[in-house]
């Protein structure tokens, strides 16, 4: 267990940022989904130490609101806002970030190197940090978490404001960090695809509130009644004859028909339809549930609430 | 690159977390302040310029003490009493002080907070295991390392001079008592100036601004009541507000005539003196101390 709370709760002024979270979290990679000011920035702030709140936590074993140094000293983090240290260039940056997180000053300048090195930005070490892009200086933000090779990498939204190759490789970089390397994340992000590519397990929260939590697997192996049909014959009569039974078919992009059967009936349905059509069945699946899938309905199902 | 280059690899040295940390602040924050070219420049110069002065000065009263002027003769006008060339030397530095460490606040220690904040670096360096009070000192010492240089080296400098062409080498303990005399309040001014200018930078987002708004605040005052009440405003609370007056009045403390000596009209009792600098100190230090605080929530 890397991470657990108890009833946490924060407020600013009139705004309740987190409402009784109580949460575990396991080592490996965990997506904290939610969206904006869903609480999710306010959560890792108070992890880190960095907020009062109330209720109890632990990370690492430690509790951050007692001995606040002792776990900063453990965690890279990487933060949303735009942020540098100015004056100085990229690889200054990340050595001068690694001498304040504990290491001696030469030993912070090599490991600055070779962080510099891992997350692409090799040949830009000596410009200054603050004309890097965007996406470079995220790229610098992840370097200066990375330096101090932390037990846990806390990540504040780490795609925002990239391209699409700049996205593609940040989550290349952090998916390695946790499958290759072991390391124990936690990615903060509001685009579910993002964290559905690089965390094993998820946070959701909306409105300062726990709404779902577990292994991604786990949360979208519930099928959604839906089943993915490929057929040997015609589709389009295929669905029509579907659709005139009672059920709701659609032809996917790939040419495969997603069919929701009628309430109350089976598979045997699909090849009963089959059979008067003339038409054979070659493969069934049931149509697994995306996180996207999950996510709306966690809200809508706390919206109603 | 090498593949093995590119590899992420686990760091397996040293670890001692909250070590060095005021050090690594204070001097990045120098070195930044450094890359400024024109800073560098100017620095060099107010250096050489005080060092010129007051080597002049020196130079200057040892002749006409060496040509039978008396030195009461000399400074019928500088505060009576029998001084010598170099007491009076240090004497009229720290009156210059009043000239050019406001200029050198302003540009060295006005924009080492406000473009952090302008950069928006607080964050990354309170997210690593580092208290207030040690980002607070960093900065103190980098703010402090040019004001010293302003204030530290010119009386050095003199010191130098003085010994070298001492005809009677038992009085450079002597001398050495009267340059730590001068420093005492160098020191004071410096720690003043750089906790207010330092309390004015983590106020503001612009470098620019926090500069202008430093020398405002100490310098523009001053400027304004001469120009009302002309050179010498006598008011008992504007003085005792005034640091500079307190410097001076703290440096006649320590270095003073031998005999006849006569208070200034503007002086104030050396007790206000004391209390306006630990005012002025305090209130940057707790200025800065808030916003710093502060700042964590607010990003």
């Amino acid at each position: 267990m890397i991470i657990e709370t108890q009833q946490l709760s924060k407020k600013f002024g009139r705004i309740q940022a987190l409402d009784g979270v109580t949460l575990q979290i396991e080592d490996g990679a965990t997506g904290l989904l939610g969206p904006n000011g869903s609480g999710k920035t306010t959560l890792l702030r108070i992890l880190l130490g960095l907020l009062p709140a109330h209720g109890t936590s632990t990370v690492l074993g430690l509790d951050p609101a007692r001995e606040p140094l002792s776990v900063r000293a453990r965690i890279g983090y990487m933060p949303e806002s735009e942020c540098i240290v100015p004056g100085l260039a990229g690889v200054d940056v990340v050595a001068y970030l690694g001498r304040l997180a504990g290491l001696p000053r030469r030993p912070a300048l090599k490991r600055a190197h070779e962080v510099m090195y891992y997350v692409g930005l090799d040949e830009q070490r000596y410009r200054d940090a603050t004309e890097y892009s965007q996406g470079m200086q995220q790229r610098l933000k992840l370097a200066t978490a990375l330096v101090h090779d932390p037990d846990l990498i806390f990540l504040d939204e780490p795609t925002n404001g990239l391209d699409p190759d700049g996205r593609s490789e940040m989550l290349k970089i952090v998916g390695e960090l946790a499958t290759e390397h072991g390391k124990n994340l936690i990615f903060s992000s509001h685009l579910l695809k993002d964290v559905e590519k690089v965390c094993s397990h998820v946070v959701m929260l909306r409105k300062g509130k726990v709404v779902q939590t577990g292994a991604i697997d786990a949360l979208t192996s519930d099928h959604t009644g839906a089943y993915a049909v490929g057929i040997d014959g015609e589709r389009e009569g295929y669905a029509n004859a579907l659709q005139l039974a009672g059920a709701q078919a659609t032809v996917g992009a790939n040419g495969t028909l997603l069919v929701a059967l009628p309430a109350g009936e089976g598979t045997h349905f699909l090849f009963r339809v089959a059979k008067d059509c003339g038409i054979q069945i070659r493969s069934l699946a049931a149509t697994r549930r995306s996180l996207e899938d999950v996510f709306v309905a966690e809200m809508e199902d706390m919206r109603e609430r | 690159m090498s593949v093995d280059q590119a590899a992420y690899r686990p760091y397996e040295g040293t670890r001692r977390p909250g070590h060095g940390v005021v050090f690594a602040i204070a001097e990045t924050s120098i070195r930044r302040v450094m890359r400024q070219k024109w800073i560098r420049s100017l620095t060099l110069t107010i250096v050489v310029i005080n060092v010129a002065i007051g080597a002049i000065m020196n130079i200057s009263l040892n002749t006409r003490i060496r040509n039978g002027m008396t030195v009461g003769d000399m400074i019928e006008n500088a505060g009576g009493g029998d001084l010598d060339a170099f007491v009076m030397t240090l004497r009229g530095f720290l009156s210059m002080l009043y000239l050019f460490a406001p200029v050198i606040a302003a540009l060295t220690a006005g924009p080492l907070i406000a473009e952090d904040r302008r950069a928006r670096a607080l964050p990354l360096y309170f997210s690593r295991p580092i208290r207030h009070w040690q980002y607070v000192a960093g900065k103190m010492i980098a703010a402090g390392f040019f004001l010293a240089a302003m204030t530290l080296l010119p009386p050095f400098a003199v010191f130098g001079m003085e010994i070298a062409n001492a005809p009677d080498m038992s009085q450079v303990g002597q001398r050495f008592g009267e340059l730590l005399g001068a420093w005492v309040p160098c020191v004071l001014i410096t720690v003043a100036l750089a906790s207010f200018s330092l309390g004015i930078s983590s106020l503001m987002d612009r470098t620019t601004a926090a500069s202008m708004l430093v020398f405002c605040v100490v310098i523009f005052p001053v400027i304004a009541v001469n120009a009302a009440y002309g050179s010498v405003f006598t008011n008992p609370a504007w003085l005792a507000l005034d640091p500079f007056n307190s410097i001076v009045r703290i440096g006649h403390e320590l270095l003073p005539p031998t005999a006849g000596q006569t208070i200034d009209a503007y002086d104030i009792p050396l007790a206000n003196a004391w209390q306006s600098l630990a005012g002025w100190t305090a209130a940057g230090l707790l200025m800065l101390g808030w916003r710093i605080r502060n700042v964590e929530v607010v990003t």
